[in-house]
C-alpha cells in the first residue's frame, strides 16, 4: 500500500501512467461527447417551451459543472502540496487551472449565447453567471500570481495558498451573489436547472457531463506530462526520453 | 544566562501593542502612504456626479455603490505596500524567525493600517454622503458598514499584499487582481445596508452579514498571510 | 523535552547540515553540502561570490527552504522544532532589519521584545558601539557602517540565544567595530554557544573552529 503511493513521488513513474492514460481519456471522452453531440442534438425533442434554444445545456451545463470540479481539484492538490510539500500535486494544481479556466469561459459564452433568445440580451446580472464570472476572475488571478513570480519553488507555494484561500472563499461568494440577485432581481428565475427533466434529455446530459469529464482528464495528463518535463528537464530519465525520440 | 527560558516577559497584548505602535510610529513618519489613498477615496468620488450628471435623484440611487466602490479601490491602494518594506530591510525575516506567533505581527499591522487608511474612510464618509445626495437617515449605516467593512477588506487584502510581495514592478495591479473577486462579499452587502437605510429597510440581516464575514475573515485571513510571508521571506 | 534543553546541552549543542541541496532556476546553486558548526566554536563558510554563502545560512536559519537536504539542531530537524530553535536563534542576514523611519532605539526595543533581550542594555550597547549620539536619529539617515552597528548591537542585547548565524557581521565596520565583533563572538563561544558565519575579512586568532570553503565543493562536481 505505502509502496503504492510511494511511485506517485517517483516522476518517470508518473510521466510513464499519464503517457498511457492520455490517450485512455481522449477516446473516451470523444466517444461520449460525439454519442451525447447525437442524441442531443439530433435525437432528444424540442422544448415545448424554449424551442430548440434549450439544447446549448449540452454544453453550458457540464462545462459549468466542470469550472467547479477542477477548482476544487486545484484546491485539494494545492492543500496536499502545501502539507506534505508533494511536487505532483502543484503539477496538477499548476496543470488545471488553464483547463479550469477554459471550461468557465465556454460556461459564461454558452450561458450568453443560450441568454440572447431568452432575455433578449447575451447578458443578464443572474446569480449563477454572475458567480461564474467570478469565478473566471479567480482563475486568472492564480495564473497571473503564478506567472509572475519568477523563481518556481515561491511560486508553486504563493499560488498553492491562493487556491486555498479561494476554495473557503467560492461559496461565500456564491451565497453573497444568490442573495444579491434575489434582492434586485426577483422576478427572474433561471430555467438552466429544471427540477425535472425527460430522459430523452437527460441521457445526453449525463453523456456530455462524463464526456467534459474525461476531456479534463485527458487534458490534465498531457499538462501533467508538460510540467513533469518542465520541472525535471535537469534530469537523467528526461535526457534518456529525448535521446530516444519518445517524449 | 539568568533570563534563558523564561517566557516572553510582556505578553501577546503586549507585543501587539509593541508592534501597533511601531507600525504607527512608521505611519507618522511618512504620511504619504495612508493620506494619498483617503485623498483617492474623496477625488474617484466627486468625478461620478461629473461622469454621471449631477442629477440629485441619480445620484442618490447610486450613491452606496459608489462610496462603497471608491472605498474598496482606496483600501486596495493602501495596502499594496503593507509589507514591501519590512521584506526589503530584512524586518520580516526577523520576525519570521522569532519565537514569536506570526500572525499577531499580522493582526498588529492589519489594526494600524486599519486605523489610518480605514478609520479616515469612515470619518469623511458623511461629507460625501452629503455630496452624493445620500438620504441623511443612511449616514450612521454607512458609517457602521465601513467600520466593519474595511477592517474586512484590510485582513483580506493582507493576504494579497503577502503573496505578491516578492513581485516587484506591476506586483500592487496583480495584488487587486487576486483580491478584488474575493472582496465581493463585503461589497455586497456593506452597500446592500446602506441601501436599505436609504429606503427606510430594516440593515439587520446586512450588518450581521457584515459582522459574520469579519469574524471568518479575523481568524482565518491572519493564518494565510503569514503562510504567504514565509513564503515571501524564503524567496529571498 | 524542549523547555530545558539550554542549561542540560550547554556546550553539546550544535548545528548540523545534511546533504543541503538548493536550485536556483536550472543551475544548482548547493550541491549536497555537508557541515556541523558545533558549541565553543566559530565555524566559517568562505566562498567567492555568488557561490551560494548567503543561501547557505538562510537554509541553516530556517528562512529558506531547501530542495533536499535538512538542518538539524542537537540532532533535530528545524522542521520539527521552529519555536524550541527560534528561541535560541540570533539570525543576521544580509538584509539586516533594520528600519529605515525608526530610530536605533525604537528597532532595538522591538528586537528585544520579539526575541527576549535587555532592553535595560540597549543605551550602554549603543554606547560601547559608539552610536549613542546618534539613536535618536530614524537608521534611514545613518551611514552603512552605522547601520551594521545597529544591527549587530543584538549580539549583546541577547546573550542568552545560543546559535548566532551571521551574514557578513564585519562588512561596513572599521577596526574598532571588528573588535567589538570578535569580543561578542569570544564570550559567545566561552558560553559554549553555537556560530555559523561568513566573511571576507581575516577573523582574530582566538576564535577558533573549521572553514568549509563553497568553492572546494564547486571544484569537486
Amino acid at each position: 500500500m505505502f509502496k503504492w503511493i510511494h511511485l506517485f513521488g517517483s516522476s518517470p513513474f508518473v510521466y510513464r501512467a499519464a503517457s498511457w492514460l492520455a490517450p485512455v481519456f481522449g477516446f473516451g471522452a470523444a466517444v461520449c461527447i460525439l454519442v451525447g453531440l447525437y442524441l442531443g442534438l439530433v435525437v432528444a425533442p424540442a422544448d415545448y417551451e424554449q424551442g430548440d434554444s434549450y439544447r446549448i445545456i449540452f454544453v453550458h451545463v457540464p462545462s459549468a459543472w466542470m469550472s467547479m470540479f477542477v477548482y476544487m481539484v486545484m484546491a485539494t492538490s494545492s492543500a496536499v502540496f502545501l502539507i506534505w510539500r508533494m511536487k505532483l500535486a502543484d503539477i496538477v494544481a499548476w496543470a488545471s487551472a488553464p483547463i479550469g479556466a477554459s471550461f468557465t469561459l465556454i460556461a459564461l459564452v454558452s450561458g450568453a449565447f443560450w441568454g440572447k433568445p431568452m432575455w433578449g440580451t447575451y447578458w443578464i446580472w443572474d446569480a449563477r453567471l454572475t458567480s461564474e464570472l467570478l469565478l473566471l476572475f479567480i482563475y486568472l488571478g492564480y495564473m497571473a500570481l503564478r506567472s509572475s513570480i519568477e523563481q518556481p519553488q515561491t511560486a508553486a507555494r504563493a499560488a498553492a495558498i491562493l487556491a486555498v484561500v479561494g476554495v473557503v472563499n467560492i461559496p461565500i461568494i456564491h451565497f453573497s451573489v444568490e442573495w444579491w440577485n434575489t434582492l434586485h432581481q426577483p422576478a427572474t428565475i433561471s430555467k438552466l436547472d429544471k427540477p425535472s427533466m425527460h430522459i430523452s434529455m437527460l441521457r445526453p446530459l449525463l453523456l456530455m457531463v462524463a464526456g467534459f469529464q474525461l476531456l479534463y482528464f485527458h487534458q490534465l495528463m498531457v499538462r501533467v506530462k508538460t510540467g513533469i518535463l518542465q520541472r525535471e528537464g535537469r534530469t537523467a530519465w528526461v535526457a534518456e526520453l529525448v535521446a530516444n525520440n519518445r517524449v | 544566562m539568568t533570563t534563558d527560558s523564561q517566557p516572553l516577559s510582556i505578553g501577546l497584548f503586549g507585543l501587539f501593542r509593541s508592534l501597533l505602535s511601531r507600525e504607527l510610529s512608521v505611519a507618522i513618519r511618512s504620511p504619504g502612504q495612508w493620506l494619498n489613498p483617503i485623498l483617492f477615496f474623496i477625488i474617484v468620488i466627486t468625478l461620478f456626479p461629473l461622469g454621471v450628471g449631477p442629477g440629485p435623484n441619480t445620484l442618490s440611487i447610486i450613491a452606496p455603490g459608489i462610496i462603497w466602490v471608491s472605498a474598496l479601490l482606496s483600501v486596495m491602494l493602501s495596502l499594496q505596500s503593507l509589507f514591501y518594506d519590512d521584506l526589503h530591510n530584512g524586518s520580516l525575516e526577523q520576525f519570521v524567525l522569532s519565537a514569536q506567533p506570526l500572525s499577531v505581527v499580522v493582526l498588529a499591522k492589519v489594526f494600524a493600517w486599519w486605523l489610518l487608511g480605514g478609520l479616515p474612510l469612515l470619518l469623511v464618509s458623511p461629507l460625501l454622503a452629503i455630496l452624493m445626495h445620500l438620504p441623511d437617515s443612511a449616514i450612521p449605516v454607512l458609517m457602521l458598514s465601513l467600520l466593519l467593512g474595511t477592517l474586512t477588506l484590510i485582513l483580506v487584502g493582507a493576504i494579497g499584499a503577502a503573496l505578491t510581495a516578492t513581485v516587484g514592478n506591476g506586483g500592487g495591479i496583480l495584488m487587486s487582481l487576486l483580491v478584488l473577486p474575493l472582496t465581493v462579499p463585503v461589497l455586497i452587502f456593506g452597500s446592500g445596508a446602506v441601501q436599505a437605510a436609504a429606503m427606510q429597510m430594516p440593515v439587520g440581516g446586512h450588518l450581521s452579514l457584515l459582522v459574520a464575514l469579519l469574524a471568518l475573515a479575523l481568524s482565518l485571513a491572519p493564518l494565510a498571510t503569514a503562510a504567504a510571508l514565509r513564503v515571501a521571506v524564503s524567496a529571498g | 523535552m524542549t523547555t530545558d534543553t539550554t542549561n542540560n546541552d550547554a556546550g553539546f549543542e550544535s548545528l548540523e547540515a545534511l546533504d543541503i541541496t538548493v536550485w536556483r532556476g536550472d543551475t544548482l546553486l548547493l550541491d549536497r553540502i555537508k557541515l556541523q558548526a558545533k558549541a565553543g566554536e566559530v565555524t566559517q563558510i568562505a566562498g567567492a561570490n555568488g557561490s551560494g554563502k548567503t543561501t547557505l545560512l538562510r537554509v541553516l536559519c530556517g528562512a529558506a527552504l531547501a530542495d533536499e537536504g535538512e538542518v538539524l539542531w542537537c540532532g533535530v530537524p528545524l522542521s520539527k522544532q521552529r519555536d524550541t530553535f527560534n528561541e535560541r536563534l540570533l539570525h543576521i542576514g544580509h538584509r539586516p532589519g533594520v528600519h529605515a523611519q525608526l530610530t536605533a532605539v525604537e528597532n532595538l526595543q522591538l528586537a528585544c521584545k520579539m526575541g527576549n533581550g535587555v532592553i535595560s542594555e540597549i543605551d550602554s550597547v549603543l554606547n560601547a558601539l559608539a552610536i549613542l549620539p546618534i539613536a535618536d536619529i530614524p537608521a534611514g539617515h545613518l551611514s552603512a557602517g552605522q547601520q551594521r552597528r545597529v544591527a549587530l548591537a543584538r549580539l549583546a542585547l541577547m546573550p542568552h540565544t545560543r546559535c548566532w548565524v551571521l551574514d557578513e557581521p564585519l562588512t561596513a565596520l572599521d577596526q574598532q567595530g571588528r573588535d567589538w565583533v570578535a569580543n561578542q563572538l569570544q564570550a559567545h563561544s566561552e558560553r559554549g554557544g553555537v556560530t555559523v558565519l561568513t566573511t571576507h575579512q581575516p577573523l582574530s586568532k582566538n576564535l577558533s573552529g573549521p572553514i568549509y570553503s563553497l568553492d572546494d565543493w564547486v571544484d569537486a562536481k
